[in-house]
């Protein structure tokens, strides 16, 4: 199931333009040209995000249907983007700032929007695991429920969400640090502590350099080195096509097979320099014929 | 078809004189004379595979091995072994092994994932006769015997820490299994986990009835999914056998356990920082005393054990303490894991008694150095530890004797470095490690190590000066007070070590601006060899940065300024023309 996107916005180039980019990438997209339709589609459709233009036919209507959502008990959970286009001079009777009791949003864009951006904050606030953002609420708060009274259960919540979606999308720290009771910033403390914890999502395929000692000895730092140069990323980073993920890791525990890499689950044995191309062309072959079959 | 023979004897001297021939018409006469000619063969053996045991009978099929046989023992042997079937017990062998399974005793022989599989293997033995034949103060009597000391790197007493806790009063008191096992090149506690999972759980609920806790937790590395799966379902398994839970083997005591899982900070292998974590919180370490035992895991008195010291809880109940200091040194008892790796021809994880030292392990067990190289040093601890050169290679492992050297015994990291290793890499290696992973909490953690590496960068990099390697030092010292816990206040141990006993290195690489293992980039320096070039002009295709110039006609050369050592040409070259040095 794909996750779906409420777009209000009085321009029809604007709607247009985004409703291509957001099915492009595997959103299901509404949309509606003012605020009372906006509301009606709200209720009708139960989007999983908003995005909304703040000047429609008046320049505080986006405003006003923001309230309006967050006021109605059916719909007050769904994220709200609000999109402007000029952010000075509009005089307006309040604050722009996202998160108040004048503009109950999520976040605040301003046009020209960047499309990669766009999507990026898009993708804070929705999962897209194949399920609606409710249910993955609901999840969350079953979640929250089985470690609800074992005391220090943040570390262990945090570890089951990481499993489940490869990272520990921004989005669900909000549900849950509302869930907690406890601060955003508690959350963030600790996911930023560990290593282990990702911010951003990974890459289809995670390759894993491992860094142990007998690794490091028998050249673990050249595979890495060619690694870099093949995929051209840095450590910790994620090709432009989304496919790879490079990552050093501290030992996984296998120093008979040094230098050792893990491509996901898969491990490769005693790697040398030379057979770098092959194993990541291995996995681009794989991604190749599957376009294909799908195609 | 019937065997012509009944038995077989193998004959071979193993000493410095033949005697098999002398020995085989012994044999053979004697044998006549109990008119068993027909029955038994005798055999010169080729090869035995035993040297230095003078002269050696094997007697087949019953597999009696006899060594440093006499002439006067050979009637003996005929009546004994040949025309019955029994050994002779003052003449045979005990193999000595190297290695000593107690704690890996069950890792391949028992399914790990079955928990009658392990009570089969006189499983849960230890607990029982625990719960019904001792008191806590029993218990702690029969640890402080055996000598039981931890096995994650600081080798303090068992008993000790399980005495501490068990005095304080307090409404609750934990147990902690510490599986945070984060030194690079180490994984033993991980196949202790996933080989004898109800090996650890049985250690951790004897220590919950000495000190009077009925709750513990299983600190284990995320890293490890197969670790933590095998874990979960002996928690469950043991749940549902009544050995968790309330009443426990029909008694008043209850206790029960979770796991936690690690999320890849290596300061929480350090006790505070390990609690930190427990508790939810960013891994940070926190001043002692108060000790743990005294005051941890929520403020509550809290035993920390490795897994391994865990491990071992078990059988030293099966066998008695008394058992168990009968194996190791004088210091240590009991035997050690190590993971033994880097450039040995055997990598793996071992088991030794204490006491051992690194040559029996080095060439006996790991069987010498791969290709052929020559030994440098063996590095243990870790990150924590220090590098001991091959010249004390007799040194027996145990705590105080590693301590001496500057090293620690560690967690079990047991890395063997050869002549291509450059040892102030080495120290790089490690203080990379650490100031990665430093917390961030004090000063000397995390400013001490950076200075410490941009030094040890400095020198690599053939930017320094002697002086350079005494203001080293004084950081080094510096962190070693100052630091917070003791992931700080060892960080500096590789370098101190590997500055102690290879300074002539680190001189080397300041003074001649040369790294004899040629490890340390910067230092190296590309060459074309003229006499073997064969003018193909491939190198200076390679080169990115065009500092090889020259013609088909005139010959290559690098220029020294413009190169960057990147290696391409020594790579691309057929004809080893290229050198570096």
């Amino acid at each position: 199931m794909r996750n779906k996107v409420l777009l209000i916005d009085d321009d029809p180039d604007f709607i247009e333009a985004t409703q291509v980019l957001l099915e492009a990438n595997g959103y299901e997209v509404v949309n509606a040209t003012n605020g009372k339709e906006g509301f009606q589609k709200v209720r009708s459709e139960s989007p999983d995000l908003i995005l909304l233009d703040l000047m429609l036919s008046y320049k505080t209507e986006g405003a006003e249907t923001a309230k309006t959502i967050s006021q109605d008990a059916a719909t007050k959970d769904i994220p709200v983007i609000l999109i402007t286009g000029a952010r000075k001079g509009m005089d307006l009777p309040f604050e722009l700032k996202a998160g108040t009791e004048a503009l109950p949003v999520k976040a605040i864009v301003e046009k020209p929007v960047r499309p990669d951006a766009l999507l990026k904050l898009i993708r804070t606030y929705i999962v897209q695991t194949g399920e609606s953002h409710r249910r993955v609420v609901q999840q969350i708060q079953t979640l929250v429920e089985r470690w609800r009274d074992k005391p220090g259960n943040l570390v262990m919540i945090l570890h089951e969400i990481q499993n489940h979606y490869g990272y520990v999308p921004r989005g669900i720290s909000f549900e849950l640090s509302r869930l907690l009771g406890i601060p955003l910033a508690r959350i963030y403390e600790v996911i930023t502590f560990y290593n282990f914890f990702k911010l951003d999502e990974p890459g289809k395929y995670v390759i894993s350099v491992c860094m142990g000692t007998a690794c490091y000895l028998k050249g673990a730092p050249q595979v890495l080195e060619e690694l870099k140069k093949v995929l051209s990323v840095g450590e910790g980073q994620t090709t432009a096509d989304g496919l790879f993920h490079l990552q050093v890791v501290r030992c996984l525990g296998c120093c008979g097979l040094a230098p050792v890499i893990t491509v996901n689950e898969k491990v490769f044995p005693k790697v040398r320099k030379n057979q770098v191309m092959d194993i990541v062309s291995q996995f681009v072959k794989k991604e190749h014929a599957q376009n294909e079959k799908e195609a | 078809m019937e065997a012509r023979y009944r038995k077989t004897l193998l004959l071979k001297d193993t000493g410095a004189l033949d005697r098999t021939k002398e020995f085989f018409n012994l044999f053979l006469e004697r044998l006549r004379e109990e008119g068993l000619q027909e029955e038994v063969q005798v055999v010169r053996a080729g090869d035995l595979g035993m040297y230095g045991y003078g002269l050696v009978v094997k007697i087949l099929p019953d597999e009696y091995t006899y060594v440093n046989v006499e002439a006067k023992d050979v009637p003996k042997i005929v009546q004994t072994s040949l025309k019955k079937s029994n050994p002779v017990q003052d003449l045979l062998y005990t193999p000595r092994e190297k290695q000593m399974r107690v704690v890996l005793k069950n890792c391949g022989e028992v399914d790990p994932e079955s928990v009658d599989d392990y009570i089969l293997h006189g499983g849960y033995g230890a607990l029982k006769k625990v719960l019904t034949e001792f008191t806590p103060e029993q218990v702690i009597d029969e640890l402080k015997t055996s000598g039981l000391r931890g096995r994650g790197g600081g080798g303090f007493p068992t008993w000790m820490k399980w005495n501490f806790a068990r005095k304080v009063e307090a409404a609750e008191k934990y147990i902690i299994c510490n599986g945070d096992e984060g030194d690079p090149g180490a994984y033993m506690d991980r196949s202790v986990l996933e080989g004898d999972p109800h090996a650890v759980l049985e250690g951790m609920i004897i220590a919950g009835y000495t000190v009077g806790a009925s709750k513990g937790f299983l600190y284990i590395r995320a890293e490890y999914p197969l670790a933590i799966e095998r874990i979960q379902r002996a928690i469950a398994q043991a749940q549902d056998y009544g050995l968790l839970g309330g009443n426990i083997l029909g008694t008043e005591f209850q206790f029960d356990l979770e796991i936690r899982l690690g999320a890849g900070a290596f300061v929480c292998g350090e006790e505070t920082a390990l609690i930190a974590s427990v508790e939810g919180k960013r891994g940070y370490p926190s001043p002692r005393p108060p000790y743990p035992s005294v005051k941890g895991l929520w403020g509550m008195p809290t035993v920390i054990n490795n897994v391994e010291t865990l491990a071992n809880i078990p059988v030293i109940f099966d066998r008695g303490g008394a058992w168990f200091s009968g194996i190791g040194s004088q210091t240590a008892k009991g035997t050690k894991v190590f993971a033994l790796t880097g450039k040995v021809k055997n990598s793996g994880l071992i088991e030794v008694p204490m006491g051992i030292t690194l040559r029996e392990i080095v060439y006996e067990i790991g069987g010498g150095l791969s290709e052929g190289k020559k030994l440098k040093a063996v590095q243990t601890g870790g990150p924590s530890g220090g590098v001991i050169p091959d010249k004390f290679l007799d040194t027996p492992v145990d705590y105080e004797h590693l301590m001496e050297l500057g090293s620690i015994m560690g967690s079990g990291g047991m890395i063997v470095i050869d002549e291509e290793d450059c040892m102030v890499d080495i120290a790089k290696f490690y203080l990379n490690f650490c100031v990665d992973e430093a917390c961030g909490k004090c000063s000397p953690g995390r400013i001490g190590t950076f200075q410490m590496r941009n030094y040890l960068q400095k020198i690599s990099s053939g930017q320094a000066g002697e002086d350079d390697l005494d203001k080293l030092e004084a950081i080094c010292r510096a962190t070693k007070k100052a630091a917070l816990c003791g992931l700080g206040q060892t960080a500096p141990n590789p370098t101190l070590s590997t500055l102690r006993f290879f300074r002539e290195e680190y001189l080397e690489h300041i003074r001649e601006r040369r790294c004899r293992a040629g490890k340390c980039i910067d230092l190296l320096r590309y060459k074309i060899k003229q006499e073997k070039c064969k003018r193909c002009g491939v190198c200076a295709m390679h080169c990115p940065v065009n500092a090889i110039s020259g013609s088909r006609e005139e010959g290559y050369r690098i220029d020294v300024e413009k190169c960057v050592k990147c290696g391409q040409c020594f790579e691309v070259c057929k004809f080893d023309a290229v050198t570096r040095e």
